[in-house]
């Protein structure tokens, strides 16, 4: 899913899915799910504009080829793209330029609040998901893959979607290692022991954990997370009814879902 | 306490996360994927594109960039008058564009349109 605001816009939430029993990778393609939300907030002069994920990039581009690339890349082949304001244009490129290359019961869709749940906009990436949380259901997908709309980058999504079904976690954080001297960058960093469990959360910290293996790096997540269904739509709908929350994954889900001292 | 909110306290009591190491798929050479940090921000990353060998490869056809492809006219330049002569250097130059008059020098954006002044 997509989503984009300070919610989420599209950013993008991708998901993946597959069914219980299929692992094999070819196979359960065709229940895997993307959704990819993107966040629009900040961003230079365009931003009036347009949202962040449909800003050119290299002329003939928009950044949220990049990821849709991704996704097709890695094979991932049923994506959401949560959109919240001014998304003709994006709607229009991705209806033109994405539907030809999917096949049957293969989509990229795009989905503004739809006020199924809540007569609110999307409030934040995680209330962007909750509020299409019958979609994500619908898809009966075992994971689902929750990416942003906004970033440039080449990821092979289905390793990491590997290495979650072969760890049997629950969910998993894509992180990138970053120097604590660029601390001041809007990132959330995780804390790790030298498994690569996750043992806690922290959005945009003042004074971050350092990574395990490199004292003057972090571990700075990349947005991109794995979450097993049955975990994430139970944090959703307590999210949603948590009044203190500002409804985003990094700094309310992930937290909540690693804390040490978990609520 | 709700129902939502008391199964989620369940499910998150067992809940075993993890880490997972970006592994780049940007192949440019030595470089490795720390210098592209998702976010990067737009411009610069736009302007990275127009230099001599890219952070981001744009060329890379085991994970080729897809996007809608506007159906403009081909780029031109006119006027082979030294005074008027239309120019690009070190820039991105996509179709539609006519350069005319005008000497653009490092265009990372790229131009898109005709209707696009220089």
């Amino acid at each position: 899913m997509l989503l984009e605001c300070p919610g989420k816009g599209p950013a993008r939430i991708t998901g993946a899915g597959m069914d219980s029993e299929t692992h094999h990778v070819p196979d359960a393609r065709r229940n895997r799910r993307s959704t990819c939300w993107r966040q629009g907030e900040r961003l230079w002069p365009q931003r009036a504009t347009v949202p962040k994920p449909a800003v050119p990039f290299g002329g003939v581009y928009r950044i949220i080829d990049i990821t849709l690339s991704n996704c097709i890349n890695s094979d991932l082949r049923r994506v959401f793209v949560l959109t919240q304001y001014k998304a003709l244009s994006l709607n229009r490129h991705i209806r033109q330029g994405w539907s030809q290359l999917l096949g049957l019961g293969e989509f990229i869709e795009v989905l503004p609040p739809q006020m199924r749940v809540s007569t609110n906009w999307y409030l934040g990436t995680a209330d962007a998901v909750y509020q299409n949380i019958y979609s994500v259901g619908s898809e009966h997908s075992r994971y689902v893959i929750i990416l942003s709309g906004d970033h440039i980058y080449k990821m092979n999504y289905q390793k990491m979607l590997q290495q979650h079904v072969d760890s049997g976690g629950d969910a998993t954080v894509a992180h990138i290692r970053n120097h604590t001297a660029a601390g001041g960058r809007p990132f959330g960093v995780i804390e790790t022991d030298a498994n690569w469990r996750i043992n806690g959360f922290e959005e945009k910290p003042t004074s971050p954990k350092r990574s395990h293996l490199h004292p003057d790096m972090v571990n700075a997540s990349m947005g991109v997370y794995i979450f097993n269904t049955q975990l994430l739509i139970p944090a959703l709908l307590a999210d949603a009814e948590d009044p203190n929350s500002k409804h985003d994954f990094g700094r309310d889900i992930l937290p909540r879902i690693f804390s040490k001292y978990r609520v | 306490m709700t129902l939502a909110a008391t199964s989620c306290r369940a499910s998150f009591r067992n809940t075993a996360s993890n880490a997972y190491n970006f592994i780049d798929e940007n192949k440019v050479g030595a470089r490795i994927g720390a210098t592209l940090a998702p976010s990067r921000p737009t411009t610069k990353a736009n302007m990275d594109l127009v230099s001599v060998s890219p952070v981001f490869n744009l060329y890379d056809k085991t994970w080729p960039l897809r996007t809608w492809m506007h159906q403009y006219p081909p780029v031109k330049t006119v006027f082979a008058d030294p005074k008027r002569m239309g120019v690009a250097l070190d820039s991105i130059v996509a179709g539609g564009s006519i350069i005319s008059g005008g000497r653009v020098k490092t265009l990372g954006g790229g131009l898109r349109r005709a209707d696009q002044q220089l």
